[in-house]
């Protein structure tokens, strides 16, 4: 298996950025782990390197750490190679904020609208988060999010008043 | 007196049967060219049936529902100065302009209805459907010169009665041009593929009929079947040569064989627009009215100056 | 000189049942299943139901698949469009007790209480023949004169009003109508300035 490429994209990009750590997972996908107040600096550092398009931007919540690591997941063209770019930030809605990227990458404002509707994430900078994007009024108005502290269960029981028949703390469900 | 309304009765009944069965002709040769198996050929009265007896009807004020009425009101009476065989209630006084002209109010009356009903897909529908009718004037009009030079005269029943002794007209190669002309013409009034950008599905929700339901759209199927009567029957009269049949004695014979004769044109011109229609997609509304202001117009142009020769 | 239209009944229920125009609606998973159902090899023209893109020309609701609470809102505004009598038929398991959806947040668990269905049709998606024997079930109601949703929705509309109600919040009209509103009046700032 021939991971030259990668190996030389990877030292390449780490020269300029002495900050980030990164790795080659497998043929065609890197990895990249930076602090969150580089993001802006290193994605602009990508973008002149080829990496021409944003495919998605991930949140994941660790409970037990009490942080929300955020993936950037970046694609180039020309080398063929997906990139992944961590960071965490800390997990309380008020200290949750991140620089936005919307003028690197244009895309950028809709993912972090679905990041924000979906994980209370700020993104500084975008004026475009309260926007409508899934979730209905009422449904904001009740805090629903992806967050693991959120009872999804509880919340579907009150709503639609047809779940009584189910208790939360079995593991398999016989309908 | 009684008789002529007597007349005039069984002809309207007469066409409005034989333009139901034509619009099941349509929708089954359609079918059966996509290699389904299709309705059956009486669908399209069991539709306005259902139509009609709906129990809600939503209008949306008086100009909503004059207009329909209009639409029919002026089908009827276009069809009533085609000359049928040799019957006919006014057919002394239909001139080409005069059907012609009766046979364009419909979507003008439809226009009227549509555009008071404040919805914005029959305000581009009505739009579009004007713009096409402004597209068809043209040749239209060299048609119908070519054919008043031709026969030197303007009354329907004078052509249809010259084409008993000079042959029919399509074999005068001025008059080929202007059928050629005027078929392409009669797509567009058909409201079929390519160009039924007014009626267009899927695109602009059925455009202007968009807010029609339940009894306004069963009358508006019913002067669809009439309409299609009327054009497929002007059009044999005076381009396929129109039947009176004299051959036998009594005189029921005489107009049920020529109704036969008239029956069999109209259902080849009616086939040949179906065919075309199965086939082509749609175009747009400035492709539509750049086509018709080309290639149909300079063929009805030249058959104008070469009938006048 | 009225003529006493009952007499006719017979007549109109044929034609009734076999010339059902369908709603061009299609919600869920299952539209995928409508275009099979159309084509050639499972014609459903020759019962003579054709798509109709407009809701006040047609009878029949196709609910295909699962419901989410903002399809339902526009599902309610469409079938409210409709002149009477309408039928409504349900595809899947999803509408009839949440499907594989039972515990997700935006899927309606049970239709029946927002929208009275007439005939519903069980599987994951049903196949085509499956949707057919459906179909047979609803022209026999409408033969019998039984298929009374939307005579059921008249009665009890407080009923079903209630139940939306509840889902949605009070007023939900309006508030669905005005929920753009200040997006796109600032677009218009924008490109004005601009």
């Amino acid at each position: 298996m021939n991971l030259e490429k990668e190996q030389m994209i990877v030292e390449k990009i780490l020269q300029k950025a002495p900050y980030a750590e990164g790795t080659v997972r497998r043929q065609r996908r890197i990895e990249f782990r930076i602090p969150p107040d580089r993001i802006r600096d290193f994605l602009m550092l990508l973008k002149e390197n080829n990496f021409e398009t944003m495919m998605q931007i991930t949140a994941v919540d660790w409970l037990k750490d009490g942080e929300i690591e955020l993936v950037y997941q970046m694609w180039s063209y020309t080398h063929a190679v997906h990139a992944f770019v961590k960071t965490r930030i800390p997990r309380d809605v008020d200290k949750a904020r991140v620089p936005t990227v919307r003028d690197i990458y244009p895309v950028a404002e809709t993912y972090e609208r679905d990041a924000h509707e979906f994980y209370k994430v700020t993104f500084e900078g975008n004026d475009k988060l309260e926007m409508p994007w899934i979730l209905e009024d009422e449904d904001k108005e009740a805090g629903v999010c992806h967050r693991k502290d959120f009872d999804m269960l509880g919340y579907v029981k009150k709503k639609y008043k047809l779940l009584d028949r189910f208790e939360e703390d079995k593991e398999d469900y016989v309908i | 007196m009684i008789e002529t309304a007597l007349k005039a009765l069984l002809i309207l009944i007469y066409a409005t049967f034989v333009g139901f069965m034509f619009m099941g002709i349509i929708r089954i040769v359609t079918a059966r060219i996509h290699r389904r198996v299709g309705p059956p050929i009486y669908q399209p009265i069991l539709d306005t049936i259902k139509l009609l007896s709906k129990k809600s009807n939503i209008t949306h004020g008086l100009i909503y529902d004059f207009g329909v009425i209009y639409a029919l009101g002026a089908t009827i009476l276009a069809l009533m100065f085609i000359p049928i065989g040799s019957i006919g209630v006014l057919r002394a006084y239909g001139d080409l302009v005069l059907i012609t002209f009766l046979l364009e109010i419909p979507m003008l009356g439809i226009m009227f209805a549509a555009m008071s009903s404040g919805n914005p897909y029959a305000g581009i529908g009505a739009q579009r459907a004007l713009l096409t009718m402004l597209a068809i004037q043209v040749p239209l009009g060299f048609a119908i010169v070519a054919l008043a030079e031709f026969y030197g005269t303007f009354s329907t029943y004078e052509i249809v009665m010259a084409q008993q002794t000079m042959g029919w007209s399509i074999i005068h190669l001025p008059l080929l041009l202007a059928a050629i002309a005027y078929d392409l013409v009669l797509q567009a009034m058909f409201g079929k593929e390519p160009f039924d950008i007014m009626i267009a599905p899927g695109e602009i929700s059925l455009g202007p009929m968009v807010e029609f339901g339940g009894k306004h759209m069963g009358i508006l199927q019913i002067q669809h079947a009439i309409a299609l009567f009327a054009e497929t029957l002007f059009f044999a009269n005076i381009f396929l040569g129109g039947a009176v049949v004299t051959a036998f004695s009594s005189p029921i014979l005489n107009t049920i064989a020529s109704l036969a004769i008239l029956l069999v044109k109209q259902i080849a011109v009616l086939l040949v627009a179906t065919f075309m229609g199965a086939i082509f997609p749609r175009f747009t509304i400035d492709q539509a009215a750049k086509f018709y202001w080309k290639w149909p117009t300079i063929i009805a142009a030249l058959g104008a100056i070469l009938a006048s020769l | 000189m009225m003529v006493d239209w009952r007499l006719y009944e017979p007549l109109i229920n044929f034609a009734r049942k076999r010339s059902m125009w369908i709603v061009a609606f299609c919600t869920g998973c299952g539209g995928i299943e409508m275009p099979p159902l159309m084509t050639s090899r499972y014609d459903l023209e020759r019962f003579g139901m054709m798509p109709n893109p407009a809701p006040r020309m047609a009878d029949l609701f196709l609910i295909t698949g699962y419901v989410t609470p903002k399809t339902l809102k526009r599902i309610i505004i469409t079938y409210e469009m409709q002149p009477d009598p309408k039928y409504v038929l349900a595809h899947g398991s999803c509408p009839l007790n949440g499907g594989i959806y039972w515990d997700g947040y935006n899927a309606i668990k049970h239709l029946d209480k927002y929208i009275p269905v007439d005939v519903a049709i069980a599987g994951c998606m049903p196949r085509p023949e499956a949707v057919m024997d459906g179909i047979k079930k609803m022209m026999e109601l409408i033969e019998t004169g039984k298929a009374d949703g939307w005579k059921r929705y008249k009665e009890n509309y407080e009923y079903y009003k209630k139940n939306q109600d509840e889902l949605f919040g009070e007023g939900w009209r309006e508030k669905t109508a005005r929920r753009w509103i200040p997006w796109l009046m600032n677009k218009k700032k924008e490109g004005d300035r601009q």
